[in-house]
C-alpha cells in the first residue's frame, strides 16, 4: 500500500482567499506600476525622464507591467494550481519574470529609436495606433493573441522547474508582444498620455471580456486613438 | 405542448413508428440546402465546428456565411466546461425545432421528437441502432441516416462499445455541477467563461460522451465534422436525458447558482423560421418549461440500487499538487503501451505536510495535461501500478480510465482557438491510490502510471506534457 500522501493544513478564511487568487501580488504589483505612469500620465510633454534612454527603457518596462498583468490572472491561477504549495508563489513569480523580460527586451529597441530625429516626430504615435488598427484585423493577429494565453504545461521540481517557467513566461510574453506591440508602442510615443494609458487598458478589457474577439470594435478603439493622439 | 423524447430502441422495436424515417427524410432536404443556409445540414454541423480542409461536402466556389456571422453562429460547441450540458441543450432544442418544421412541410407527424440512443442499458444497447447502419431503406430510398465512415463495426451490426465506453457511474455519482481544473471536474464540467476545449472535461462529458463519439469513428471522431452524422443527435440527446436523470437522482444535485454560469454568457443560434435568437443557461435548465417543452420516456436512476447516493464531498476548495513526472513523454501508438513514474515526495518530519489524520486527503485525482497529437488519436486507456513486465491488456483490474481523445486534433493546433494547449484530463484514483505497493526511495514514492493506445491511429505519437497527481 502506497499509505497517505502528505498534504498541507487546510487555510484559515483569509488564507483559502488567497488560495484562490493568487494572483493578487501580481495585481498589486501592477496597480504600483500604474502609480509609476501617474506623472508621465498626467504631464506627458513635460515628463522630464521620458527623455533620456534609460527613462525610456524604465518608462516602457513600468507600462507593459501596468497593462499587461492583470490579463495574466487566468494564467497565473492554472500555474498556482498546478505547483507545490510550497512553490505556488515562486513559480507565479518566475512565470511573470519570463514574461516582462519578453517585454523588456524590446525596451532598448524604443529607448534606441527615442534617440534618433524621428523619435520624437508628432506623428509617431498616430501611426502606430494605425499600424495597430490594421494589425488586429489580420488573421495572424487572432493566432498571436490565442497563443499568448495558451496553457503549457511544466515540471513541478527539478531545474525543469525553473526552464519551463521562465520559458511559458517568455512565450507567453512573445506573443503577447506580438499582438500587442503597435498599441504599445503608440502608448509610449504619446509619451505615456493618460488618453493612450487607459485606451490602451480598456481595449485589453474588451479583448479578455469578450466571448468572441471583436477585432472591428478593437480596430475602431485604435482609429480612435490614432485621431485622438493629433491633437498631442 | 410538452413533447417527449423517446428511446430509439423503443421506436425500433414498433414497426409502425416512422420517427426514424421522418428523420431521414428531413435530413435529405436539409442536405440539399447551401452551406450559409442556417437551416441546412452542414450550416448545423458546423455550429459545433467547422474544417473547410476536412468538409468532404466541399463545393468550389460556394458562398461561406460572413465572418461576422461565422464567429457569432460557427465554432460554439462548448467543451471542458460547465457550458458543456446548457448550451448542447439549445443546440439540440433548435436542431429538434428546425427538424420538425422540415418534417411537417415534408407532410409528417407535428409530434415528431428526437430520439435518444441509450446505449449503458445493457449490452445489445450498445450496439447502432439499425436504421443508421444501411445505406438504403427497404424499399431502396436513400436512408440519411447512414454514415460510411463509421467504425466498420458499428456499420455491420458489431460490437464496438466497452463496457467503460459506456460507464455512467462515476459522473452520476458526481456531487457538484460544477468543478475545478486540478481536483473534481464536476458532473458538468468545471467553471469557465466561453470554452472551446483547453479545460479538463467535466465527468458526463468524458464518459460516456468523449468516448462514445471516439468508438463511433469516422465524422464523430472530430467535432469539426461530428453533427454531420445523424446519430451524433441521438448520442447527445441521451446526454441531455442523463443530466436529467442525474437531477432526479439526488436532492443534493443542482445546476449552479452562480450568475457567471445561469446568465453570465450568451450562446446564438437560429430559430426553425431562420430567425437569430440568443440563449443563456438559465432559459435551459428545466426542458419541461418554455421555450423547450419536452421531457423523456425515462427518466428514472439508471444506476442500480447498490449505487444509491453519491461520492463523499470533503466540500472542501484547497486541492494541491502532491506529485508528478519530471518531464515530458511521448507515447508511441505503434509500440502497444508506454509508462511513466510520477514522483511523489515523502512528507518530511518537521514539514508542514507532515502526516496527520486531518491531513489525509480525502480524494486523490490522476491529472494528464497538455495532450497532443498531429494525427489521428482514438483513446488511451491508464493503468496504475502496473510493473514494466505486465501486459496491461492483462490487468484490466488496473486500469483507472479511458482517454477518449476527442478533439485532440484541434486541440494540438499552435494556430487554433487554445494556441495549441493540448486536451486535459482529470480523474478520480483515491481508491486504486490507496491499493498500491509502496516503491521508490527515501525521498519519493513512485507511482507507476501507464498508457494503452485503444482504437483507430495514425503513425503520429501522443505527447503528454506532464502527468500529475492532486489532493484534496
Amino acid at each position: 500500500m502506497i499509505g497517505v500522501i502528505g498534504m498541507s493544513p487546510e487555510p484559515g478564511p483569509l488564507g483559502r482567499w488567497l488560495w484562490r487568487h493568487p494572483e493578487w501580488w501580481v495585481i498589486l504589483v501592477s496597480l504600483c506600476a500604474w502609480l509609476v505612469m501617474i506623472p508621465h500620465m498626467v504631464k506627458p510633454a513635460e515628463c522630464s525622464c521620458c527623455s533620456s534612454p534609460g527613462g525610456e527603457f524604465v518608462g516602457w518596462i513600468a507600462m507593459a507591467a501596468a497593462m499587461m498583468l492583470p490579463f495574466l490572472a487566468e494564467t497565473i491561477q492554472s500555474i498556482a494550481a498546478r505547483s507545490f504549495p510550497g512553490r505556488r508563489a515562486s513559480g507565479v513569480a518566475i512565470f511573470v519574470l519570463g514574461y516582462l523580460a519578453a517585454w523588456a527586451a524590446f525596451a532598448p529597441i524604443h529607448a534606441l529609436w527615442r534617440s534618433t530625429p524621428w523619435g520624437y516626430h508628432e506623428l509617431g504615435p498616430t501611426v502606430a495606433f494605425a499600424a495597430a488598427a490594421a494589425w488586429c484585423m489580420t488573421p495572424t493577429w487572432r493566432i498571436a493573441h490565442q497563443r499568448s494565453h495558451a496553457f503549457r504545461s511544466f515540471a513541478a521540481t527539478g531545474p525543469r522547474w525553473w526552464s519551463d517557467l521562465v520559458g511559458y513566461g517568455v512565450r507567453c510574453g512573445i506573443w503577447s508582444m506580438v499582438a500587442c506591440l503597435p498599441l504599445m508602442i503608440g502608448c509610449a510615443l504619446t509619451g505615456h498620455a493618460a488618453f493612450a494609458m487607459l485606451g490602451g487598458l480598456g481595449i485589453g478589457l474588451i479583448e479578455s471580456r469578450s466571448r468572441i474577439i471583436p477585432q472591428r470594435t478593437l480596430a475602431a478603439c485604435c482609429v480612435v486613438l490614432a485621431v485622438a493622439s493629433l491633437w498631442l | 405542448m410538452i413533447r417527449t423524447r423517446r428511446s430509439v430502441h423503443a421506436i425500433e422495436a414498433d414497426p409502425t413508428d416512422n420517427t426514424l424515417v421522418w428523420y431521414s427524410r428531413a435530413i435529405g432536404e436539409m442536405k440539399q440546402r447551401p452551406l450559409d443556409d442556417p437551416l441546412g445540414w452542414r450550416f448545423l454541423g458546423a455550429v459545433d465546428a467547422f474544417d473547410r480542409a476536412s468538409d468532404l461536402y466541399l463545393i468550389a466556389g460556394e458562398s461561406m456565411p460572413s465572418g461576422p456571422d461565422e464567429r457569432r453562429f460557427w465554432h460554439q460547441c462548448q467543451h471542458g466546461s460547465w457550458f458543456f450540458l446548457p448550451w448542447h441543450r439549445m443546440y439540440l432544442f433548435h436542431f429538434e425545432r428546425i427538424v420538425l418544421s422540415e418534417v411537417i412541410r415534408l407532410g409528417g407527424p407535428s409530434t415528431w421528437a428526437l430520439p435518444y440512443w441509450n446505449y449503458s442499458q445493457d449490452v445489445a444497447s450498445r450496439l447502432l441502432p439499425v436504421a443508421f447502419r444501411d445505406p438504403t431503406f427497404a424499399d431502396g430510398s436513400t436512408n440519411h441516416l447512414y454514415v460510411s465512415q463509421r467504425t466498420p463495426a458499428a456499420n455491420s451490426g458489431g460490437q464496438f462499445l466497452d463496457d467503460i465506453d459506456v460507464d455512467i457511474e462515476d459522473a452520476l455519482r458526481r456531487k457538484r455541477f460544477a468543478g475545478t481544473d486540478t481536483g473534481d471536474t464536476g458532473f458538468g464540467g468545471p467553471r469557465t467563461g466561453f470554452s472551446h476545449f483547453s479545460r479538463p472535461f467535466g465527468g458526463l462529458e468524458q464518459s460516456p460522451h468523449n468516448n462514445v463519439h471516439v468508438q463511433v469513428s469516422g465524422f464523430m471522431l472530430d467535432p469539426r465534422t461530428a453533427a454531420l452524422d445523424p446519430i451524433f443527435w441521438l448520442h447527445h440527446a441521451n446526454i441531455d436525458r442523463l443530466w436529467e436523470a442525474w437531477k432526479r437522482r439526488d436532492a443534493t444535485h443542482v445546476d449552479p447558482t452562480e450568475t457567471l454560469w445561469s446568465r453570465g454568457v450568451e450562446f446564438w443560434f437560429h430559430d426553425a423560421s431562420g430567425h437569430r435568437v440568443k440563449m443563456r443557461s438559465e432559459e435551459v435548465t428545466d426542458p419541461t418549461v418554455a421555450p423547450l417543452e419536452y421531457t423523456y420516456d425515462d427518466l428514472s436512476d439508471p444506476l442500480p440500487e447498490s449505487f444509491v447516493g453519491s461520492l463523499d464531498d470533503k466540500g472542501s476548495d484547497i486541492v494541491q499538487l502532491v506529485g508528478a513526472t519530471p518531464e515530458a513523454f511521448e507515447v508511441d501508438l505503434d509500440a502497444g503501451s508506454a509508462r511513466c513514474v510520477v514522483r511523489v515526495p515523502r512528507p518530511k518530519a518537521d514539514s508542514p505536510e507532515m502526516l496527520t489524520v486531518e491531513n489525509q486527503p480525502s480524494h486523490v485525482y490522476l491529472s494528464v495535461e497538455q495532450i497532443t497529437c498531429q494525427g489521428l488519436a482514438s483513446s488511451l486507456d491508464v493503468y496504475l501500478g502496473l510493473s514494466p513486465d505486465d501486459n496491461p491488456a492483462d490487468h484490466s483490474d488496473k486500469r483507472v480510465a479511458r482517454l477518449a481523445l476527442f478533439g485532440i486534433r484541434e486541440a494540438s493546433n499552435p494556430a487554433g482557438p487554445h494556441g495549441g494547449s493540448g486536451l486535459l484530463f482529470n480523474f478520480e484514483v483515491t481508491d486504486a491510490i490507496r491499493r498500491l505497493d509502496d516503491v521508490g526511495d527515501e525521498d519519493f514514492k513512485d507511482v507507476m502510471v501507464t498508457f494503452r493506445p485503444i482504437g483507430d491511429h495514425t503513425g503520429s505519437p501522443v505527447h503528454i506534457g506532464r502527468v500529475s497527481l492532486y489532493a484534496e
